[in-house]
């Protein structure tokens, strides 16, 4: 019996990544399975819009890249695309939440090699692993097509290369870290910042060794162009297809235009303010990690400092402020108002929303994760073992019983797909009396939810679809049998307020402020 | 004493031939002569008259034993003569035999090798002079370019043509054009002779105008298809010349036996003509049909080769940078092989108008760690090269250093002159170097190491070269870049995947006996090494990639590098035609499946890629300029998923190639080049610019080789140091 352990525990040694693939595999099957059956892959709202983006790009009155759109960076719902063509995964939002479980892997690999090469002992490379792969809010938004794995998928790649690089000199490992900051630049612009963060550190290790200005410039180069194409590529982008490079900053649908709505309301309360963005960002990530977790993490990454302080200080600072780079990030972010962020426990009570992009907080698991495991691999050995038991008990019944945070936000917070008591009434009504014809409604208004009208996306026309919208709105007959508005969207700012479309279109019913539109009269739809 | 030998065909000539005989013995009473006459199965007594003319003449009377005709007659009677001149002649005595001896004057005592007796004064019935016009005028001059009367029955020539040509008639009537052919392809001068040509007088004509006509005029035609142009020399000539062929009446010294079919001398076989002539007219033809439609084809097949070629370098570069493929041999390695197995070695360095680095090659060479006696350096010298001879001679160089003039002779280019120098190469292994070259100096016995423990099917080690002079100037810089891409991680790449390598013009290794018994270069290939490469993998044979660097000057002077680029890429293109001369080739010689599709993506990617690449920008840079008038044009040319492929393959091929660029410089340790790498687009539009030209250089000077200038950073206080050499 003793021996069949002693194989099994080398077999399992042996095959560490494999073992480690296929459980991180169960759990991904897990937790689609359940938030399948439970009917929460896309309580986000923003879920539905990536899986309909990525929809349009394949069906669609005018499907193509153009589609992917310019205020969302790409490459998400470009991984997407395979797994929605099919209409169920697309309507169930299984298609992307498919892509997000694959990238749920793909992170929990990165972060075990990475605690490998930050931690010498195998069991807390193991602990930190844990912490990060069952994390309760990993484990849910691996089931949504939400942009939070896919990024951490690829920036703990290109952590992991990177640091690789920092540590062992190949300079093979800076090419695959520039590699996978290109996936990440093009995923979320979080990236973009240790994109700097990592061009910054190239230039420190390379003034610390002394390396010559050439070869520093080399290096420099060597890392920074595949970022630098990736972000040149997404200017590129906005300017052929909106005509301005920095659509995704000027545009009306930017998110420098919403979080100038909340300023306007008083209600952007990080602006400007260093103590409330660090506050604010603080908390999402207790929030995401617990707070026990976050403590023990705090206390890792002072041994980690402590821990390595005899050697190579210069790697030691540099995997720190890669570590950290998205807590700068996201605090710089609110500090300059072009992020958002509710959370309950520091949000004031008059403050309209008190959860909104809590998930935020999620970019630094890995890292409380990996500083957690650092701690544990500097316990003294007769405390290890039941320290790591704790933990790992502590982990598995904590992370059991916790409602994750990022559910709560897209449930009840700002994130919802539906406010909380809405229901899909608009759509049940749309669904009963369609008969044929196109429907038209504006897709960033939300007016409808386009998984739930039992259509065909070919069959609908929302404002990418050019040139089909602007006829809509000089002609609607012409192109619309259907037309799903509320006053404050876009055709409610434009046909609601036009006397020939009311005249022609019929009223068939109003559900929550959302009216529902039929063409009476001289319907001539025929947008082909 | 002259001689001469008559072959006269007969078939019912009774009655023509006594005075033909008699009339040959009064012309040639003064001369030793002999007369064959075969009969061609005669129904009537000619064989009987010829046999009893034969004890008053030198009459050898054979009686035909093969196929019929008149061909097949002169060949029996070509084959016993005994004489150095043979003359035939026509049994019915039409050809005035008087004229035999005027004509064989004309060999003995001018430059002619055949003479043919031009009818141009014929007195026969008007059909047989109309058909006997349209021949000379169609077939004979239009056609084949003769200016002589090629189905004349009367010619005269040296008997040692035959031992150089192989006429093959399909019929009894035609033999007389691809005899011409022949001997023209094989150098002979063929002059005319005008005679008069008077009717029959006796016996009835064999030709049978109607039946007879289109079976010569189809026969011409099918030769000029189907004839082998190359005309090799016979054992006289080889031993005189060394081993050489005329084609098509140019003589040629390759001084190697390389098959014709397996070198560059011609542009494409006439089966590759025909088929680049069927895809043209079909093109021009589509075009007219549905132009929309066949563009959309073309830019479609344009994206996916251009996608292809993205992908195969993406997997090149993958390979070599996880796997490092190439072969390191330390110190010590070198340390643990007695120095007593090192074995002899040859350095042949081919120079020509080299006297201004000459001191520097010889310094180079100096500095290379073999044992002198056991090495043997072979500097080839042109014969019309009297500068760099003389630069030779007042070097007083050591025993090893060897001197090997090269004997002027066409084609005048490197590999001939190696292929000469391989003859006098006593080294168990060889290497090549240029003349401007600076070899690591531990490469020889590296490359030893290298053979001694691969297997053998890796017949030739090519080291890696790089520049020794990258920061001279940006053209400099960017150079070094690209070979730094090149060497450090293409060709390992290829090594990797078991890819046919193209060999890079120096310091490539080879045992001397797989050397010589793969042919040695190719004397027509502008880029030898290369085609070397693809013969190499085509035989099933192997190379391997050493990590020992010969340092070169690079191009500083954009001409120079502009001729140089022209002439890699027309080789490049020569090298693609003669390997693609049979698709299988690959496959059946090498057993590697893949092998034949690599070389398509090696030589022929990388053509095409040069050449499609500014015709993506020109369309992209054109779209934007036009985009409100073009849009719709676009759209149609380019549907969706072409125009995706197309913008992916240019966004990301551009791209990446760049980036290729800054990790080569990186891994070769030019970090200061790395931020010119970024600028690789434009010195890519020197290389398209290059390719526009290759292609037209290859279909009109194919075998033009532009000698690159040597010794340019030698007069700049830019240029690196070449006195440093590196591992």
């Amino acid at each position: 019996m003793k021996k069949q352990a002693q194989n099994i525990a080398i077999y399992l040694s042996r095959h560490d990544t494999i073992v480690l693939l296929v459980i991180a595999t169960i759990v991904a099957v897990a937790s689609l399975a359940y938030n399948f059956s439970a009917g929460t892959i896309l309580a986000y709202g923003d879920a539905e819009s990536h899986i309909n983006i990525a929809k349009r790009v394949v069906s669609g009155i005018t499907p193509g890249f153009g589609q992917l759109g310019g205020i969302w960076l790409p490459l998400h719902h470009l991984i997407m695309v395979p797994f929605v063509i099919n209409d169920f995964m697309w309507r169930t939002g299984l298609g992307g939440a498919i892509a997000s479980a694959i990238c749920y892997v793909a992170s929990v690999f990165f972060v075990y090699k990475l605690a490998g090469q930050l931690i010498k002992k195998q069991l807390a490379v193991i602990v930190a692993t844990l912490i990060y792969g069952l994390n309760p809010n990993i484990i849910y938004m691996l089931a949504t097509p939400m942009s939070e794995l896919p990024l951490l998928a690829f920036m703990t790649g290109s952590l992991y290369f990177f640091i690789r690089w920092v540590l062992h000199d190949d300079m093979r490992m800076l090419i695959l870290a520039a590699v996978f900051s290109f996936c990440a630049v093009l995923i979320r612009y979080d990236a973009w910042f240790l994109v700097g963060v990592q061009f910054l550190a190239v230039l420190a290790i390379g003034l610390h060794r002394k390396y010559s200005k050439r070869k520093t410039e080399g290096l420099v180069i060597l890392y920074i162009l595949p970022p630098l194409f990736a972000a040149a590529l997404w200017l590129l982008w906005g300017l052929i297809i909106f005509h301005d490079p920095l659509y995704f900053m000027n545009s009306e649908y930017s998110a420098k235009s919403q979080q100038l709505a909340f300023l306007e309301r008083g209600e952007l309360l990080t602006y400007h303010d260093a103590f409330r963005s660090i506050q604010y960002y603080i908390q999402a990530i207790i929030s995401n990690v617990g707070i026990v977790f976050a403590v023990l993490g705090l206390l890792g990454g002072v041994a980690f400092i402590v821990g390595n302080h005899e050697k190579k200080t210069i790697s030691t600072l540099v995997i720190l402020t890669l570590l950290l780079s998205p807590l700068l990030f996201n605090v710089l972010a609110l500090y300059l108002g072009i992020s958002i962020l509710f959370v309950p426990e520091v949000t004031p009570p008059e403050i309209e929303y008190q959860l909104f992009n809590i998930r935020y907080g999620m970019m630094m698991i890995p890292t409380v994760a990996l500083f957690v495991g650092f701690l544990v691999g500097r316990l003294p050995l007769v405390w290890e073992r039941r320290i790591v038991g704790a933990i790992s008990i502590a982990v598995v019944v904590a992370f059991s019983f916790t409602v994750p945070i990022t559910f709560a936000d897209s449930k009840e917070g700002l994130s919802a797909r539906r406010p909380q008591g809405s229901s899909a009434a608009i759509e049940r009504e749309f669904n009963m009396v369609y008969d044929y014809g196109y429907v038209a409604f504006d897709d960033f208004g939300r007016s409808a939810q386009p998984v739930d009208l039992l259509v065909p996306m070919n069959k609908m026309i929302y404002v990418g679809n050019h040139p089909y919208w602007e006829s809509l709105i000089e002609n609607p007959q012409s192109v619309a049998r259907f037309v799903i508005m509320q006053p404050n969207d876009a055709l409610g700012k434009t046909l609601g307020k036009s006397k020939k479309f009311l005249d022609e279109y019929e009223l068939i019913t109003v559900r929550g402020g959302t009216h529902l539109y039929k063409c009476a009269k001289n319907c001539e739809q025929n947008p082909n | 004493m002259k001689s001469i030998s008559v072959v006269i065909p007969t078939y019912n000539e009774a009655d023509n031939i006594t005075e033909l005989i008699e009339r040959i013995g009064a012309s040639l009473r003064n001369l030793t002569y002999e007369i064959i006459v075969i009969d061609d199965h005669s129904e009537d007594d000619t064989y009987a008259i010829a046999a009893e003319l034969a004890t008053r003449f030198p009459v050898k009377l054979l009686k035909k034993r093969g196929k019929r005709g008149k061909a097949y007659s002169l060949l029996e009677g070509f084959a016993k003569a005994r004489y150095e001149i043979i003359a035939m002649i026509d049994g019915d005595l039409q050809y005035p035999p008087e004229e035999i001896l005027s004509m064989a004057n004309e060999i003995y005592v001018g430059d002619a090798d055949i003479v043919v007796a031009n009818r141009n004064d014929a007195r026969t019935g008007i059909a047989r002079i109309v058909a006997s016009g349209v021949f000379k005028t169609a077939i004979g001059r239009l056609l084949w370019g003769f200016h002589v009367d090629v189905q004349s029955g009367l010619k005269v020539f040296r008997r040692s043509i035959l031992k150089r040509i192989d006429v093959t008639p399909d019929n009894g009537w035609v033999f007389d054009l691809e005899f011409l052919v022949q001997a023209r392809d094989a150098g002979m001068i063929i002059e005319g002779h005008d005679i008069t040509f008077e009717s029959r007088k006796a016996g009835q004509t064999k030709v049978k105008l109607m039946t007879d006509a289109p079976k010569i005029a189809s026969s011409a035609v099918k030769l000029k298809f189907t004839r082998n142009a190359v005309i090799r020399f016979d054992d006289s000539q080889m031993e005189e010349k060394g081993e050489g062929f005329h084609f098509k009446g140019d003589e040629y010294v390759p001084h190697n036996n390389l098959d014709h079919k397996e070198i560059s001398l011609m542009r494409a076989l006439p089966l590759q003509k025909i088929t680049v002539i069927i895809v043209l007219v079909a093109f021009v033809v589509a075009l007219m049909l549905d132009w929309v439609a066949t563009l959309i084809i073309v830019i479609a097949a344009m994206m996916i080769l251009y996608f292809a070629d993205l992908l195969f370098n993406l997997n090149l570069i993958t390979r070599s940078l996880r796997s490092n493929p190439e072969t390191r041999v330390s110190r010590k390695d070198l340390k643990s092989i007695p120095a007593g197995d090192f074995p002899i070695y040859t350095i042949l360095c081919p120079l020509y108008n080299e006297s201004d680095v000459l001191p520097q090659f010889i310094a180079a060479m100096r500095k290379i760690d073999y044992d002198t006696n056991k090495l043997q350096i072979i500097l080839l010298l042109e014969e019309n090269d009297t500068v760099t001879q003389d630069a030779v001679k007042q070097l007083n160089l050591r025993k090893h250093f060897e001197t090997v003039v090269v004997p002027h002779s066409m084609p005048k280019t490197k590999p001939k002159a190696c292929n000469y120098g391989l003859k006098f190469a006593r080294g168990e292994f060889i290497v090549i170097y240029d003349a401007e070259d600076i070899p690591d100096p531990k490469q020889l016995k590296k490359a030893y190491a290298t053979f001694r423990r691969s297997d053998k099917r890796v017949v030739c080690v090519q080291c890696k070269l790089n520049f020794y002079n990258p920061h001279q100037n940006i053209l400099t810089r960017a150079f070094a870049a690209e070979y730094s891409l090149w060497f450090d991680l293409i060709l390992t790449g290829m090594q990797h995947m078991n890819a046919p390598i193209p060999l890079g013009g120096t310091s490539n290794h080879f045992r001397t006996a797989d050397l010589r018994r793969l042919g040695g270069w190719d004397a027509f290939n502008v880029t030898e090494d290369a085609d070397l490469g693809m013969r190499i993998a085509q035989r099933g044979l192997s190379t391997a990639v050493l990590d020992s660097t010969t340092m070169e000057e690079a191009n500083s002077t954009l001409k120079n590098w502009f001729w140089q680029r022209t002439r890699w890429i027309k080789g490049y293109l020569q090298t693609f035609f003669v390997h693609s001369r049979d698709f299988r080739m690959f496959r059946k010689s090498s057993g590697r499946r893949m092998t034949g599709v690599y070389f398509q993506l090696i030589i022929g990617g990388k053509v095409l890629a040069a050449l499609i690449n500014p015709i993506m920008w020109l369309l992209t840079i054109l779209y934007f300029v036009t985009r409100p008038v073009s849009d719709a044009l676009y759209q149609t040319l380019f549907p969706t998923p072409v125009l995706y492929l197309g913008v992916i393959s240019m966004l990301f091929g551009n791209f990446l190639f760049m980036y290729y660029y800054v990790i080569g410089c990186v891994k070769r340790g030019h970090y200061g080049l790395v931020k010119y790498a970024i600028f690789a687009p434009i010195y890519w539009l020197g290389i398209s610019a290059a390719a526009y030209y290759a292609v037209a250089e290859f279909i009109y000077k194919p075998h033009k080789w532009r000698k690159t200038r040597h010794g340019v950073h030698l007069r700049n206080d830019h240029a690196g140091k070449p006195a440093g050499t590196h591992a």
